[in-house]
């Protein structure tokens, strides 16, 4: 499948990505189910999310989407910590930023 | 430490139903996609369930490092060895390589290592009483 084919099954993975962000603040504000509606709404959040996965593996690898989504989800809590609330990136994180970028591209590249 | 290690257990609980339940949703797309994606939403509200317990004790970093780290490697090993997913040297390198950012992006980024005293005392006060509960509750 050429990269056009695939945009549809990597969008829903960034999609993932995202509701899985929200999900995960709304786990760490749920305190351990002690404020059961966060947990409520976290857990909801990620039944969309893997449903997302769901649909993206129909057509993905499930190693290549998996790695994919964590790298997604990573680098888009990173650079909105740091373009919205100015959290500070060491040159260690700049380097994994780069390093999650060359191994995205990789592996698109050898899963053709 | 000790009274640590049920939040450790929680964390690797939470890790295993979180793969399972992926795994058999792949499996199960092709004959049976409605109950696979149905044992992959109980396994999965099981899984963030216990992480949200790990959590708790454990820096959310360390978790989230575990989780990603272990998880990935789960994954992958499960996709090639059961589900006959294909596996190349290049393909294996970029995975690696995904790992490594993931890890370094976490060491860049977290503030979790020098934790802010004034904010933590009430925090983990609160957490300490809970899981004195929770444990005495489960009678451990």
């Amino acid at each position: 499948m050429n990269i056009a084919q695939l945009l549809p099954y990597l969008g829903a993975l960034v999609i993932a990505a995202i509701l899985d962000i929200i999900a995960n603040l709304f786990l760490a504000k749920s305190k351990g189910f002690k404020h059961i509606s966060y947990g409520i709404s976290a857990i909801i959040m990620i039944l969309l999310a893997f449903s997302c996965l769901a649909y993206a593996v129909t057509a993905l690898d499930l190693a290549v989407a998996y790695a994919l989504w964590g790298a997604f989800g990573i680098l888009g809590t990173s650079l909105a910590a740091w373009a919205l609330f100015g959290q500070k990136i060491r040159p260690i994180g700049w380097l994994g930023i780069f390093t999650l970028i060359a191994g995205i591209s990789l592996l698109h590249y050898s899963s053709m | 430490m000790t009274s640590n290690k049920i939040y450790w257990f929680f964390l690797f609980m939470s890790i295993g139903f979180e793969v399972t339940g992926t795994s058999i949703m792949k499996a199960s797309q092709e004959n049976w996609p409605v109950l696979g994606m149905g044992l992959m939403f109980i396994l999965l509200a099981l899984a963030y369930f216990t992480l949200s317990k790990a959590v708790l004790k454990l820096p959310v970093g360390v978790a989230f490092a575990y989780w990603e780290g272990l998880g990935l490697a789960l994954i992958t090993l499960i996709s090639t060895m059961l589900l006959g997913e294909q596996m190349n040297s290049l393909k294996f390198l970029a995975i690696c390589m995904l790992l490594c950012g993931t890890y370094m992006v976490n060491k860049g980024t977290e503030e979790g290592h020098v934790p802010d005293p004034g904010k933590n005392t009430a925090g983990s006060g609160a957490q300490i009483s809970q899981a004195q509960n929770s444990q005495s509750k489960g009678g451990m």
